[in-house]
């Protein structure tokens, strides 16, 4: 588990990150979201003990990162531009992290070989932006890191590929119990693996959510009635969202659906429907509930 | 197994090798055409003009070693602490599990290794070849080691200088340029805070410090002392590996507060932006006033200098910490900055310590110099150590009061005036201190009364005359040659050159104060051929100096040196006073185109030729109804001949009963 608590940063006089708490479970993958300058570089390189913050802590297991040699093998962190050391090739780079990286696992880097097809004599800094990434990615596996904390991971990787490092992320996840927080401005792009979500704007969160309780805790109505609507029918649930479209009502309603059904039922609409919400619908009216417009945070 | 507690990291040392270690080949090839190939080279050739007489090995490729001895360092220190200044590398090396220490560490022992191996292997194969070849005439041992042990102390101090400078910044750009500023530094600030203080104050000893002290301060100006020295100064070396462990030190604690992210800032620490930026424009403000007092001599125009660079000065700063040139909105520390100076420029010109007006009490004195050449004074002080000073306490009141009619009679402006004389006091005090004071006065004239009596002290001739200062196995040779230069001999007797040494030193030191301001006739020169350091020293003889006179009486070297009246053909004398003809077309005319004018006696008998010889006393006034002109002619020798102006009153009665 990774916890986050009170974490502030500044450059020069500008607070990047003003009070930041997260904690991320063992074995889930977290999805860092925010427009550009929110923060989440930033959050990310000092959850990687890269930087050190201001003040808060960052701790894994209850131990402090920063500084943490033995912590530190157990994490890596691929950047929205993976580093390479000059004319290294694919091998060479390897037998660095082999030996920086006390987990690493041959058999896993032979295997990755074989799926990602790349020469490991060709020099990394002459590939393809895409393939130094899947690089980074199967040098990363390799390592067997306990925690991966993901820049911008899937820019610039076509559809086969990030399907396929997709799912050796959630392979490893399912397999080793491993952590994985995941930034990214674009929300369709880390939906499908992500099960946390949370929005960071302006160096602070302005959403943390379970995307399983979000999904079954959200509703999407379409109500009609033959006479006046009932008054106050929600008046016990959360109403993110309201419409009329003619004599239909559009309603998004946070709440326990057990509890909602028996009450609709009992209001006799002429028209009940249960509509299914996308992830980015959710977001769209969690974020109208707290004051936001989504287009200003999210792409 | 890996030994996880090692230091030693393989694949870092792969990654640095990789990065790093063409440098260190080139250096090494450069080393071995530079020094080993020289060497073979200069066996090949039997003239022993090759070999010459000071052997160091610094001597061969010369200007590549020096210029490499600083290249090479700071070049690596750049490539190593790359990883700090390029953001994706220092992102990437800092998520590794590595310490920073150890990271550091493996950094600086790598870059090292990599700046020294070279300059080892060379010295290996060095010896090697010393106990193979004939190459004992080139260099020994000791040669060998003083090589090894100066080129170490100095790519150290070097490599830890420049990684000082890379943990201060973040741009690789800014590291190499601050890397030698640094180096510079202490002398180029000792030279421009001299040069500006002298526009406030008098009294500045800026030759003492300028050109004896200022060179040491920094390892680039001082390299050249270190390297062609047969013996550097030790204490100088002990305090280059003392600063050079304090660097590393200073250096490995920075990297531990050094935040990642200042990767391509310019200055990585906060902390340091304020210091940058004012002691910046305090350097550009010096260089301004250097340069316009040069140049301008006058203070408006060092006035407006100190104004136009501090502000270059601080829009460079700003730009340099900005990376930008839109830095034209910021002026607020410059605001800080022109208080803050005028403060000081109030401060130093109120002289609140009392630096212009300190004379040191006499019972605080243990000796004292007073000079006027004082780059010769210093060289004397270098090549023959410490030379006493003035210590009789009523000189030693002289030069006080000289000091205090300096004080006053100077003032600010003279130090502009480049037409000016100096004169220096130097006191060193009973308290094992110093007090080195320098005056620009535009005529020395009037003190002549009190500095001859000085100059005739027996404490100055003693250290300013090179004859009191050499030491007699250093000499030779010596020749004495006659004023007309008709006659000489050579002495190479080691007895005789202590001898006439000796003679001679008495006889300058027995030169009273009315001699030195009015000498008497001159009758040859000494020529002293001095092997320490390959030059001639010429002393006048004098017809006083009776120790040396007698001297060559008692080798019986007069007749041989000396003019004697018997080689005389002819001698004219000439009253310039008598008309105004003559005073206009001067003696000379007379004597080559009409000896018979009046005014004009040709003097041929042998007696009278004696006779006047004798008598000849010499006039150095101006007055011209005091003196005559003497010509002497040889005989055998029409073209050669002399004259003095002479003092009348002291000719023979016959001279004015001809004329």
């Amino acid at each position: 588990m990774i916890s986050v608590t009170d974490l502030k940063k500044s450059f020069e006089r500008s607070e990047v990150l003003s009070s930041v708490t997260v904690n991320v479970n063992k074995g889930s993958i977290y999805g860092l979201l925010g427009s550009n300058g929110a923060g989440k570089t930033t959050l990310l390189k000092i959850i990687a003990g890269i930087y050190k913050q201001d003040s808060g802590q960052v701790s894994y297991e209850k131990e402090n990162v920063f500084e943490n040699v033995s912590l530190k093998e157990r994490i890596i962190f691929i950047p929205d531009f993976p580093y390479f050391f000059p004319q290294y090739t694919i091998k060479q780079m390897a037998d660095f992290y082999q030996s920086t990286y006390p987990n690493w696992n041959n058999t896993r880097f032979h295997t990755l070989h074989q799926l990602l097809g790349l020469d490991l004599k060709k020099k990394v800094q002459q590939l393809s932006k895409g393939m130094q990434r899947q690089v980074a990615f199967w040098l990363a596996l390799s390592a067997m890191p306990d925690y991966l904390i993901l820049d911008e991971p899937f820019d610039g990787l076509d559809a086969v590929i990030r399907k396929k490092v997709k799912n050796l992320i959630i392979q490893d996840v399912a397999d080793r119990q491993m952590t994985v927080i995941v930034s990214s401005h674009n929300l369709r792009e880390v939906e499908d693996i992500c099960d946390h979500v949370g929005i960071l704007h302006h160096g602070s969160f302005i959403l943390e959510k379970d995307l399983d309780d979000l999904k079954s805790d959200i509703h999407k109505i379409q109500i009609a009635f033959k006479d006046t609507p009932p008054k106050e029918l929600f008046k016990d649930f959360t109403v993110l969202h309201k419409e009329k479209r003619g004599s239909v009502f559009l309603v998004i309603v946070k709440g326990d659906r057990k509890k909602l059904d028996p009450l609709i039922q009992n209001s006799q609409p002429v028209v009940y429907d249960l509509l299914p919400l996308t992830l980015e619908e959710i977001f769209v009216y969690e974020m109208e509930g707290v004051g936001y417009a989504i287009e200003n945070i999210l792409v | 197994m890996r030994l996880r507690t090692s230091w030693y990291n393989h694949e870092l040392t792969k990654q640095n090798f990789r990065q790093t270690g063409w440098i260190s080949l080139v250096y090494f090839v450069s080393l071995l055409v530079a020094i080993v190939l020289n060497i073979f080279m200069r066996i090949g050739h039997n003239e022993s003009y090759y070999y010459g007489y000071d052997i160091n090995l610094f001597y061969l490729g010369s200007f590549f070693q020096v210029l490499a001895i600083f290249l090479v360092p700071v070049m690596t220190a750049m490539l190593l602490m790359r990883y700090l200044h390029q953001k994706n590398a220092t992102d990437f090396m800092h998520s590794l599990p590595l310490k920073r220490e150890k990271v550091f560490i493996h950094q600086i022992v790598f870059g090292y290794c990599s700046i020294l191996l070279p300059v080892y292997i060379v010295g290996f194969i060095l010896y090697i070849m010393h106990h193979t070849l004939e190459v004992s005439k080139l260099y020994g041992l000791a040669e060998l080691g003083y090589w090894l042990g100066v080129t170490t102390v100095l790519l150290s101090l070097v490599f830890a200088v420049s990684i000082f400078v890379g943990l201060l910044t973040g741009l690789s750009i800014i590291q190499g340029v601050f890397s030698f500023i640094f180096l510079l530094f202490p002398a180029g600030i000792t030279v421009l805070a001299v040069f500006n203080l002298n526009y406030a104050m008098i009294g500045i000893a800026d030759s003492y410090l300028m050109d004896e002290k200022v060179f040491e301060f920094s390892p680039i100006t001082n390299s050249v002392n270190i390297i062609f020295n047969d013996a550097a100064d030790t204490s100088t070396l002990v305090w280059y590996i003392i600063v050079t462990l304090i660097l590393f030190g200073l250096s490995m604690v920075l990297y531990k507060f050094r935040p990642v992210e200042v990767a391509t800032q310019a200055v990585a620490f906060r902390w340091l932006r304020p210091i940058f930026i004012y002691s910046f424009t305090f350097c550009f403000m010096l260089v301004g006033g250097f340069y316009f007092g040069i140049l301008q001599h006058e203070y408006n125009w060092i006035l407006f200098g100190y104004l136009l660079f501090s502000i270059f000065g601080y829009l460079i700063a700003q730009m340099i910490i900005h990376k930008t040139w839109r830095v034209f909105t910021q002026w607020k520390e410059y605001l800080f900055f022109l208080l803050g100076t005028t403060l000081l420029v109030v401060l130093i010109i109120l002289d609140i310590t009392g630096f212009q007006n300190r004379i040191p009490a006499t019972d605080r004195i243990e000796q004292v110099y007073l000079y006027d050449q004082h780059s010769r004074f210093y060289l004397y002080q270098d090549l023959f150590e410490e030379n006493p000073g003035i210590t009789a306490v009523e000189e030693i009141e002289i030069v006080r009061n000289l000091h205090q009619q300096f004080i006053n009679d100077s003032n600010r402006q003279d130090f502009l005036d480049y037409n000016n004389q100096t004169v220096s006091i130097h006191y060193d005090l009973v308290n094992g201190r110093q007090l080195v004071r320098q005056y620009h006065l535009d005529d020395l004239s009037k003190y002549t009364g009190e500095l001859t009596k000085i100059h005739a002290s027996d404490a100055y001739k003693q250290y300013t005359q090179e004859v009191f200062l050499i030491d007699q196995t250093d000499i030779s040779s010596m020749s004495v040659t006659s004023d007309m230069r008709h006659k000489e001999v050579q002495i190479y007797s080691s007895n005789q050159i202590a001898e006439a040494l000796e003679a001679l030193r008495k006889d300058i030191l027995a030169q009273s104060y009315e001699e030195l301001v009015n000498p008497e006739l001159y009758l040859g020169e000494v020529n002293i051929f001095i092997s320490l350091y390959h030059s001639n020293l010429y002393l006048p003889i004098y017809s006083t100096y009776d120790y040396f006179l007698e001297w060559l009486e008692k080798e019986k070297m007069t007749e041989d040196v000396l003019l004697m009246p018997n080689e005389i053909d002819r001698m004219f004398i000439v009253d310039e006073s008598i008309n105004e003809e003559m005073a206009e077309k001067g003696a000379s005319y007379y004597v080559e185109h009409n000896p018979n004018a009046e005014g004009v006696i040709e003097i041929s008998d042998e007696e009278e030729i004696k006779q006047l010889f004798e008598s000849l006393v010499p006039e150095r006034g101006e007055e011209s109804d005091s003196r005559f002109a003497v010509w002497i002619y040889l005989k055998d020798e029409e073209e050669n001949f002399q004259w003095y102006w002479v003092k009348k009153d002291f000719l023979p009665s016959f001279v004015f009963d001809e004329i």
